[in-house]
């Protein structure tokens, strides 16, 4: 099936790391427009040769803090200006301190409202007045397992997640008439596959995360997914591009888990 | 990502595979390189799908199947198996409907819908499945409804199957997971076939229908091809047990 998203305007946020990567990377393939709107200069502008090499139309990397209004306004705008429009957002950025709810400082919470939730309202709201007004959409941002369930150790994270999930319903209600679609995808717990897929401003280069990636913790996780296994970057990529592609037409409003079965619902 | 999405040297059995919905994701299947069973009781309905999946290059092969019949559900396996190859996609799309006041519903209707719409599901998911763990590896498509989910009057047999088909999907994801077997749910909302058409065709109805999708339009059979082959393809290898509604909207469970 072929999603025809060759010379498609996609954004991704966070794209330089982990599951953003795999994202941008997939998108790539396909020969979109890439943007990352990444924070982080280095691992950057690796992703944009890596995705260039790979197939895309073209490959653009924009600094931008998801959290700062201006940042993100300036983002649009120059992708605007570069390529006419934005027909693709994906919400990417996310992060997370593996920590009790009691154990952790407020500074920590705020950081986590700050990248996932403000980063994807900011993000949306630049990126709709020109999807409205040429009246095609589509944004696909990226939830948690935790956001549907709850979890623990991840309480201000999950509480991110759910708004995420019901900001893009909401959202799809307002817009659906203007032809934009907003879904919402949970991936499992995803570990990068090397220390070459995420960059220091990654939620996996803090130490209190490194800790998932030792062997022992990692199979330990794995039985808890039916699937018996952990998710890869590369799982969660096909949906992104199926939610963003035109063969999801009528699909709005709604959260996948992609996560191995950990979620179902 | 192509490759991801491509059903190439894969082998699907779909039922209720002669008009509407069932025979477009049969299309869909065949469109992307499955080789395809089209199963429905109405032996020339399912021979015109073949012939069509045919006609566009693909290899398809039409089947008389009553799925309330256990006997002619195996039969229908194996004949696909020595005929296609062993049964690696199965689409549980056979489904009745009736819209009648809950007080005047007899037992037999009420059977026959439950048989028709959940108990085929079983069936045909319980004579595929061993030949998916011999694999080690198969994909389970439910067909689902947003009837499961939203309350609609004069319904109830269909609502509950509906919502029933939910509940099969999740034990049958957890229970055959560790196979590599992945068992989902699509839930379409009203879409382009016979009966939300004559029932859109009131322009009154219609604008009510309407009012109620966010995207202001009904989904077209086409568009519940294009998930089927997401759910089919190894693009969705790491998700099961999930049900996705395709319905412009109008359904946002959380």
């Amino acid at each position: 099936m072929d999603l025809n998203l060759a010379g498609k305007s996609v954004i991704v946020t966070g794209g330089g790391s982990n599951i953003g990567r795999a994202i941008s990377l997939a998108f790539a393939r396909e020969g979109t427009h890439l943007t990352l709107a990444e924070i982080d200069e280095g691992q950057g502008r690796k992703v944009v040769g890596e995705a260039k090499s790979l197939g895309a139309a073209s490959a653009t990397l924009v600094q931008t803090d998801v959290t700062r209004w201006e940042s993100v306004q300036a983002m649009v705008r120059e992708v605007e200006g570069r390529l006419g429009r934005v027909d693709v957002l994906v919400n990417n950025v996310g992060w997370t301190y593996d920590r009790l709810f009691v154990e952790k400082e407020r500074t920590e919470w705020e950081r986590e409202i700050q990248l996932n939730l403000w980063g994807m309202i900011n993000c949306t709201r630049a990126v709709l007045d020109g999807m409205i007004a040429r009246k095609a959409g589509a944004i696909v941002s990226m939830g948690s397992d935790a956001g549907r369930m709850g979890e623990f150790r991840e309480a201000v994270y999950g509480a991110c997640k759910a708004g995420v999930i019901a900001l893009s319903k909401s959202l799809a209600r307002e817009v659906g008439r203007h032809g934009i679609r907003l879904n919402v995808v949970c991936p499992g717990m995803t570990i990068p596959a090397s220390e070459e897929d995420f960059g220091e401003r990654s939620m996996w280069a803090a130490d209190t995360n490194r800790a998932f990636s030792t062997p022992e913790m990692q199979a330990r996780i794995a039985k808890a997914y039916p699937l018996r296994r952990i998710g890869k970057p590369e799982d969660v990529a096909p949906a992104v591009l199926f939610l963003a592609s035109g063969a999801a037409s009528f699909i709005t409003g709604q959260t996948l888990s992609v996560s191995g079965g950990y979620t179902m619902m | 990502m192509g490759e991801r999405f491509s059903l190439a040297g894969r082998v699907a059995l779909v039922t209720g595979a002669g008009r509407g919905i069932g025979r477009a994701i049969a299309v869909a299947l065949g469109e992307a390189g499955a080789a395809v069973a089209c199963a429905a009781r109405s032996r020339d309905e399912v021979e015109a799908a073949a012939a069509a999946i045919a006609a566009a290059g693909g290899r398809a092969r039409a089947l008389r199947l009553d799925v309330t019949r256990s006997e002619q559900v195996t039969a229908a396996v194996e004949e696909v198996a020595a005929a296609l190859g062993p049964v690696d996609v199965l689409v549980n799309n056979a489904g009745i409907t009736m819209e009648k006041p809950t007080t005047e519903v007899t037992d037999e209707d009420w059977e026959r819908i439950l048989a028709t719409n959940l108990t085929s599901m079983f069936r045909c998911a319980r004579a595929v499945a061993p030949g998916m763990i011999r694999l080690g590896r198969g994909k389970i498509i439910n067909l689902g409804s947003m009837y499961g989910v939203i309350g609609v009057p004069r319904y109830a047999a269909y609502c509950a199957s509906k919502a029933a088909a939910d509940g099969l999907t999740r034990s049958l994801a957890a229970e055959w997971a560790r196979h590599g077997i992945q068992v989902n749910c699509l839930a379409p909302g009203y879409v382009n076939t016979d009966i939300p058409r004559a029932a859109m065709a009131d322009e009154r109805t219609r604008a009510l229908f309407l009012s109620k999708v966010p995207a202001r339009r009904i989904g077209e059979p086409e568009e519940v091809g294009a998930l089927a082959v997401y759910l089919a393809s190894s693009a969705s290898d790491f998700m099961t047990g999930q049900t996705v509604y395709l319905d412009g909207g109008q359904t946002m469970a959380w």
